[in-house]
């Protein structure tokens, strides 16, 4: 017999009989990592053998090391130094203006001209400011991560074939981190578990044992932890939460505007730079931007929520959200 | 970043036309153009409330330094009345 991790009950075989959680025997695993850290131990003792044996090489490796990481440090700085168009256009700024205030003023003796060197000069000032709160890693990099976490999320929807549309949990029905729920089987009518769903990659969400989902970590859960303050349920409070995410932190488009009716809120997106796709992950989770969208609905209403519908035309992304009771 | 090229285009835009604008109404002081810019600018900043936090931590302190400029000027100019010169 053994204790289900999911519903606490003593069961045998590969799923619970209460619950029908798969069960997972760790010992396989145990030995294995047991196994690995008496190897890595091993291998740490070998090596501090042989650095005693060989004290002065190790020496002399570990000052070669340590310039090198000197001079990448220096390479890195100048680069970002150099990179970054902000502040090489405030530091022109700053120097033309500083350079033309005397000229204009006491060879020229034009006030306007000084004003607009003033004006050069604050231009410049505003500039370097920018510069210092551009993001250390590239856009690039980020991209690469998220399709590489997108990809990894897709093969797994992928592999247990599910199709079904997912529920955007707020953070107060998970463990303090809000999450998308993919469920196993469709069902309209939800009757929700009352406490809360563990944090778990396979959950029970509902009354009925067959209500089992995968929680899935989604780029709209990470973003509510960019919110200032969380926002209250009425459509003015979401607009303004999502528009500070996807305009003013995230940068993916120019405007939001929220439509909150009843079970249902209508949200368009302007000048979106990140279309919905027809591929597996987008119709079973959103596109990211809809997924933003549907976390912070979520947070702000304390409510389940769906992406029911999402289309991109003209410009201009919408996207039909379904509250859940 | 094309909120922050949006933003310093309105800036240089803003700071622009009130130049101009001062240089065609034939005014001379100096105070006058340096207080219309700062304010330009103040405005400008706080309509851009969908920064993120670290860019208006930022532009803050460039708005207090600006700030404290226009704060000197207007005292001159009270002190200015205030004494009758």
């Amino acid at each position: 017999m053994i204790t289900c991790p999911n519903c606490g009950q003593k069961t045998s075989g590969d799923h619970c009989q209460w619950c029908n959680y798969p069960i997972l025997r760790g010992r396989p695993v145990e030995r294995q990592e047991a196994g690995s850290v008496r190897k890595a131990s091993r291998a740490k003792k070998q090596a501090r053998n042989e650095a005693g044996q060989s004290g002065k090489t190790g020496d002399a490796e570990r000052q070669t090391v340590k310039n090198a990481r000197i001079v990448a440090q220096k390479k890195t700085k100048q680069g970002n130094m150099v990179s970054n168009p902000y502040r090489i256009l405030g530091l022109g700024l700053c120097l033309a203006g500083t350079i033309f205030v005397p000229v204009s003023y006491f060879i020229i003796n034009s006030v306007p001209l000084t004003a607009a060197a003033i004006s050069v000069i604050t231009l410049g000032l505003t500039c370097i400011a920018l510069a210092n709160t551009r993001p250390y890693i590239s856009p690039e990099t980020c991209q690469l991560m998220l399709k590489t976490g997108m990809e990894n999320t897709a093969a797994l929807l992928e592999e247990l074939g599910l199709k079904n549309k997912a529920i955007y949990l707020p953070s107060t029905m998970r463990d303090g981190h809000p999450q998308a729920l993919v469920p196993l089987r469709e069902d309209e009518d939800i009757q929700w578990v009352k406490e809360k769903i563990p944090g778990r990659l396979i959950v029970r969400f509902g009354l009925n044992p067959d209500d089992m989902a995968i929680a899935v970590t989604t780029a709209g859960s990470i973003n509510i932890d960019m919110l200032e303050t969380k926002p209250g349920p009425t459509s003015a409070e979401i607009e303004a939460a999502v528009t500070y995410i996807l305009t003013g932190v995230l940068d993916i488009a120019n405007s939001a505007s929220v439509k909150l009716t009843d079970a249902r809120i209508d949200v368009e997106i302007s000048g979106s730079r990140w279309h919905y796709e027809d591929v597996w992950y987008y119709r079973c989770l959103g596109s990211p931007i809809a997924s933003i969208v549907a976390a912070i609905s979520s947070e702000a209403l304390q409510k389940p929520i769906r992406i029911k519908e999402e289309s991109y035309s003209k410009g201009k992304s919408k996207i039909v959200l379904e509250v859940l009771s | 970043m094309r909120i922050y090229n949006k933003y310093i285009v309105s800036l240089a835009l803003a700071g622009g036309s009130i130049n101009t604008l001062l240089a065609f109404l034939g005014q001379k002081d100096l105070g006058v153009y340096f207080v219309l810019n700062v304010l330009a600018y103040l405005v400008i900043t706080l309509l851009y409330v969908y920064f993120n936090p670290r860019a208006r931590r930022a532009l803050s302190s460039v708005s207090a330094v600006l700030f404290a400029g226009f704060m000197v000027v207007v005292v001159l100019k009270v002190v200015e009345i205030l004494s009758g010169r």
